[in-house]
């Protein structure tokens, strides 16, 4: 995170994925209801799709900046002590991005399979 | 009617405790301030500030059954018994009803609620246009009785870093004007990530506060100013 992603940028990029992950949900949704019956080969079929599985990852992206803004506010708000609040930044950082990986390895194996 | 009231006298308490008082004669106009002047008739060491009783100066800011408001045009008939005051919450106490503004006051300096004007002193008043003037309602009004700011969690957490409510609104006000030629100074006095976006827009300020206001609205504006500013 550069410097400049704190304020303006940080409120703004929680509103931008708000509205992105608002909707995707209801992309989503209707993708699952449009399936007709619930199979996996359906399931699989929608995910492999190119335009869903992007869809899905910058989903995923949005997701995960949304919550390191939002674990950013808690944690600036209520963790005062500034060698624990780095710790709990950096943990909290670390993890997201953890998740990050692990989501981006999941879809591109279903890809490539 | 009976009350319960936040007593502290640093000089001779060792931690506040709760009084309890009680009213006999309750007269039907009566505001909340006229109570607490015939309960200090009773105890003449209950301390609490007032000046104008309308309304007007902000002086008696407390909390009343949990809820900031100005003692003085809050109508006895509406409170719930006993009618708990607490000092407002968030700021030191000096005695019992009395709290230090020292910081609300300086958070209020920092956003220079002055006009700048850097063209020469003209001869004549800076005059605006009707509707110029109407951007100002509901912002010139404020009379930093506090309740707002002591109302909010980000100011409570972080009452030094972030400016509060009270001193968002007037941001707003001298940025609003049409007069006023600092706007850039004064937006990027607000960046960074404590100044305006502690805000997470909780809104008890414009829950508490009594002349109605609205600083959510106001700094809502600020940060489209700032996306304006920015694109």
């Amino acid at each position: 995170m550069s410097r400049r992603v704190q304020g303006l940028d940080s409120w703004l990029w929680q509103r931008i994925s708000a509205l992105y992950l608002g909707l995707f949900l209801i992309y989503f949704i209707t993708g699952l209801l449009l399936m007709g019956q619930f199979t996996y080969s359906a399931w699989q079929g929608w995910i492999l799709h190119p335009i869903n599985s992007t869809f899905l990852f910058i989903g995923f992206l949005m997701l995960f900046l949304h919550s390191w803004v939002g674990l950013k506010d808690v944690i600036m708000d209520y963790i005062h002590p500034v060698a624990i609040r780095a710790l709990v930044l950096m943990l909290s950082g670390l993890g997201l991005l953890f998740c990050l990986v692990w989501v981006s390895r999941i879809l591109f194996m279903a890809i490539m399979r | 009617m009976r009350f319960l009231i936040y007593r502290y006298d640093p000089d001779k308490d060792a931690k506040p405790y709760m009084q309890e008082l009680e009213l006999e004669t309750i007269r039907e106009d009566m505001m909340l301030l006229d109570a607490l002047h015939e309960l200090k008739a009773l105890d003449e060491s209950l301390s609490f500030r007032r000046s104008c009783q309308e309304g007007v100066c902000g002086s008696d800011a407390m909390n009343i059954n949990g809820r900031n408001g100005l003692a003085c045009i809050t109508p006895l008939d509406v409170l719930k018994e006993p009618v708990t005051l607490r000092p407002v919450p968030g700021l030191p106490v000096i005695r019992d009803l009395i709290v230090d503004m020292t910081q609300f006051y300086q958070q209020y300096r920092n956003v220079k609620p002055y006009l700048i004007v850097h063209d020469p002193e003209p001869e004549i008043e800076r005059k605006q246009t009707p509707e110029e003037r109407d951007r100002l309602d509901g912002l010139y009004e404020c009379i930093l009785c506090g309740c707002c700011s002591t109302s909010c969690p980000s100011f409570w957490w972080n009452p030094d870093k972030f400016l509060g409510p009270a001193a968002l609104l007037q941001a707003w006000r001298f940025l609003a004007d049409s007069r006023d030629q600092a706007e850039e100074e004064r937006l990027e006095a607000l960046e960074g990530p404590y100044r305006l976006f502690r805000c997470h827009t909780i809104m008890n300020c414009v829950d508490v506060c009594p002349k109605g206001l609205d600083p959510t609205n106001a700094i809502g504006k600020i940060k489209q100013l700032m996306i304006k500013r920015s694109i």
